[in-house]
């Protein structure tokens, strides 16, 4: 078993606007780092406030 | 950082049968990681399989009953509606309350239920937070109870994916020509996005969750891979011949993909673990995937239930965790004592599961508390029950009628709330019917069917059938089938196991074999093969019987109660090394299966192996819930043998048993009634009513017991006859209690004798033979002979009618023998010889 990651997963991971499912299974920091790259490239942000 | 840490994880309906070819393609890597450094089995499920009550037996060790989460919905507090089970219909403690309770953090996400949120000693992060409405113009709120505690919110709100943010990326790997689909017409898609994206969410939450607070028990809920199954399996390979190509070819792979996906999640998780944490991943039961698969689902309430297979997946991880071992036995309620065992906490007594020491390399010692629940306290419960959603938690409905869970409740009110009211007292009567309990299942549904309408009833009929078929009672059975037929001509087609069986109960066994062929053309299954075995088993057709249940291995190879079935049949017929290899194929399939090594150990005793028969055996009895009465005897028989000389031909005779049985037997007129006088006279004590006076055939009486005409029903009366002796014909004594030892002089005459005596009995011409009782009688005797032998606690003699007249001494010799306790030889003989003058009288008469 591996002991915890210190290095940050999305280092190995190049992000597209399109997405990946490699990145939603990196979990927290997958999805927002994939919502960051899409919102920039769209000019799309989705009311967290609802 | 925390010491001793515990991940539990769950995947809803995850089954080894999809996992063993993904694993040896590579496919899923992370679990076979865990795998290879812990232990990994089956864990069985219980009935109803429904999952919002399988889980909270996992986190509470107790079994529906107790636990009080009965279904998919529930009754509002206030009785003015209905929603999606809450916490709140818990009615005991869970362990992460026990771990509270003892000062342990623990975190839980997306655990179903676990809304509303319960005010513990760390985070949760219940199974409405996912929940996210399809429609992109709808807002969705997320309810105060949702999360606890409630400041925790803000630092996740952004982490649920919506539908409608799938992209196609995602999509793809599933279904590779998702493009193609009019989703116009089809709305795969949509459910799909759905359904991963929730599990997307509920993983997010958890990788935070786990990096950003401090735990000792983290508990974790997916149902990716539940949900895609009752969505896609159907479309899964082998492609089933009525599914259309077209769609086999465009989401085939979804099922794959949707362990994939999962083990993806895992490996992620996995990373954000440290050396010291235990990691245990299982499922709540298995899914269909083979032939019986389930197209077409019928319309009553958790039908796809129906998917669900009884073996879930079970693997754990740590520091304390054997390696690469395979476990065996483990339930769904064994779950919470072994974590409650894993923390060093006492097990309640009042919990249904073990703890698994199984799987630890160094186990803690059990210790016992009578009851949590009532420990006082705090356990961080709810302290009151809260106003939530009635029916307008829309979401959550709207899947679970989507899934076919659930059907969408009645517009008017009182109906669904009736219905709701209806289908938990049901679902409760189903859990008794999986504990066995049938006598408190049967009050329930007997109280159900004095529901009004529009209750339908059908389900609770069907119930109660399978109850008067377990308790024998046929002509109810029959009762309940007609009433059946009367409600819905639709249900002809599913009643051809009880119809069967109800046949074969009266002794109609070609009516039940036509039955079941009619329902082998219908549609073959496995399940119809096995229960065509078991006639032929039952009427010692052991060729025709092997074959079929040969036939329903081929249709599912990895059921161990065909195997053990084919195995206790190869015995019968004598081909003992095989009978050894399918009972050990029964119990690789399912080590804790007593009746398997049961007939492992009959078969090794035939091949003369005493002592593996004898481990057989002892295994077979300690597996046993209950006393296993056969194979004590056995056990007993062979320890004889051991001691004596290696004789291989019978059991051991010829030894007074304590508290023995003996039994007179035989066709009728073959001389029952003159041995039961013999034993009579000789000294033994006769069990015996007189309800049955003398009469020509019998002057000096039948010595006759009117409870041995109903013993396929009730056997437990037999203790009354211990030391003593007791009449019972041939056709009943395969229905002898396995409790006691039995001592059986089986009386024989010659065939044609018998008849002849018996139709001049009832008045018809002596001379006229009826071949077909004749060739009954030939079979009945034949039965016999297989049945003494597969009874461990039977030793039998035949003792011929004539030989008896001719050479009595020789007879009562044998007879004496095999009772093992004086007799008084010259009273029985003097029996004999009044009946030879009567005889003589009566011919010199005629003459």
């Amino acid at each position: 078993m591996k002991k915890t990651s210190n290095s940050n997963p999305i280092n190995n991971y190049v992000i597209r606007p399109e997405g990946s499912l490699g990145l939603l299974a990196l979990g927290d920091v997958g999805l927002r780092e994939w919502r960051k790259v899409r919102n920039a490239h769209t000019k799309n942000t989705i009311d967290e406030e609802e | 950082m925390k010491k001793n840490k515990l991940l539990l994880i769950g995947w809803d309906a995850a089954d080894w049968k999809i996992i063993g070819p993904l694993l040896a393609k590579g496919e899923m890597p992370a679990l076979k990681r865990l795998i290879d450094n812990g232990v990994y089995g089956n864990i069985s499920t219980m009935n109803p399989p429904f999952s919002p009550m399988l889980w909270t037996s996992v986190a509470t060790g107790k079994t529906p009953d107790k636990h009080g989460i009965l279904g998919f919905i529930e009754l509002a507090p206030d009785l003015k509606g209905v929603r999606p089970v809450t916490t709140n219909s818990r009615k005991t403690r869970a362990v992460w309350n026990i771990l509270h309770n003892q000062g342990l953090k623990s975190n839980l996400v997306g655990w179903w239920p676990s809304f509303p949120a319960e005010p513990i000693n760390g985070v949760v992060v219940s199974e409405k937070f996912q929940k996210i409405n399809k429609d992109p113009k709808k807002k969705n709120p997320i309810h105060p109870d949702t999360i606890h505690p409630k400041e925790f919110l803000s630092k996740i709100r952004d982490l649920r994916l919506r539908p409608y943010e799938v992209t196609d990326q995602h999509i793809l790997p599933f279904i590779p020509h998702a493009a193609e689909i009019n989703q116009e017409k089809d709305q795969a898609l949509s459910t799909f996005s759905k359904l991963f994206a929730e599990n997307v969410s509920v993983h997010a939450a958890t990788t935070y969750t786990m990096q950003n607070t401090e735990w000792d028990f983290m508990a974790v809920y997916y149902d990716l891979i539940d949900h895609f199954c009752h969505a896609f399996m159907k479309y899964h390979p082998p492609r089933l011949k009525e599914v259309p190509q077209w769609h086999y070819e465009m989401y085939k792979d979804v099922v794959n993909g949707a362990y994939k996906f999962q083990d993806m999640m895992l490996e992620r998780t996995l990373d954000l673990i440290d050396d010291d944490t235990t990691v245990m991943i299982m499922s709540d039961h298995g899914f269909e995937s083979g032939p019986n698969r389930i197209l077409q689902m019928p319309k009553y309430p958790a039908a796809p239930a129906l998917e669900h297979r009884q073996f879930g997946m079970f693997v754990a991880s740590g520091p304390n965790i054997k390696k690469n071992e395979k476990i065996f036995g483990l339930g769904l309620i064994d779950m919470a004592p072994t974590i409650l065992n894993h923390f060093g906490l006492p097990v309640g007594k009042d919990m249904d599961g073990k703890v698994a020491l199984d799987i630890f390399k160094k186990p803690n010692e059990v210790k016992y508390i009578d009851s949590w629940d009532l420990v006082k306290g705090d356990f961080g419960e709810l302290k009151k029950e809260r106003e939530t959603d009635q029916l307008t938690d829309n979401e959550t409905m709207e899947q679970l009628i989507e899934l076919g869970y659930i059907e969408r409740p009645d517009e008017k009110i009182e109906t669904a709330i009736l219905k709701t009211r209806c289908d938990l007292k049901h679902n409760l009567a189903r859990v008794y019917l999986g504990k066995k309990d049938y006598e408190k299942a049967r009050e329930i549904l007997l109280e159900l069917l004095e529901e009004p309408d529009p209750i339908d009833v059908i389900p609770f009929y069907m119930d109660l059938l399978t109850i008067e078929l377990k308790f024998s009672n046929f002509d109810k059975a029959h009762e309940y089938l007609l009433k059946l037929r009367s409600l819905d001509d639709e249900f002809k087609l599913t009643t051809y196991f009880p119809e069967s069986q109800i046949l074969l109960g009266k002794g109609d066994i070609n009516g039940a074999l036509e039955m079941l062929n009619k329902a082998l053309e219908r549609k073959p299954s496995p399940e119809i093969w096995f229960q065509i075995g078991k006639v032929y088993r039952r009427t010692s057709q052991f060729e025709k019987a092997k074959e079929a249940y040969e036939n329903a291995i081929q249709y599912e190879p990895d059921r161990a109660k065909y195997h053990r079935a084919l195995a206790e049949v190869l015995v019968r017929l004598g081909e003992y090394e095989e009978a050894v290899d399918t009972a050990l194929t029964s119990i690789e399939l399912v080590k804790y299966f007593p009746d398997a090594h049961y007939t492992l150990g009959e078969a090794l005793e035939k091949l003369g192996d005493l002592e593996n028969a004898k481990l057989a055996y002892e295994t077979a009895k300690r597996l046993k819930p209950r006393t296993f009465h056969r194979a004590e005897k056995a056990i007993e028989n062979i320890e004889e043998k051991l001691l004596a000389s290696l004789d291989l031909t019978d059991k051991t005779v010829n030894t007074y048993r304590e508290d023995q049985i003996v039994l007179v037997s035989g066709l009728p007129r073959s001389g029952t009634s003159l041995m039961m006088q013999m034993l009579d006279e000789g000294g033994l004590d006769i069990l015996q009513d007189d309800k049955r006076a003398a009469d020509i055939s019998n002057p000096k009486g039948y010595y006759e017991y009117e409870p041995v005409m109903s013993l396929h029903r009730d056997n437990k009366w037999l203790g009354d006859a211990k030391n003593k002796a007791l009449k019972v014909v041939a056709p009943l004594l395969k229905h002898i209690n396995p409790k006691y030892r039995y001592k059986i002089i089986f009386m024989t005459r010659d065939l044609h004798e018998v008849v002849k005596s018996q139709q001049k009995m009832v008045g018809k011409n002596p001379e006229t033979l009826p071949i077909s009782l004749l060739n009954a009688y030939y079979d009945q005797l034949d039965h016999i002979e297989v049945w003494k032998e597969k009874e461990p606690g039977v030793e039998l003699v035949y003792v011929d009618y004539q030989d008896l007249l001719n050479n009595p001494d020789e007879s009562i010799q044998r007879i004496a023998s095999l009772i093992g306790v004086e007799l008084d030889v010259s009273k029985m003989k003097s029996c004999i010889d009044s009946s030879l003058y009567r005889t003589r009288v009566v011919q010199e008469t005629k003459e």
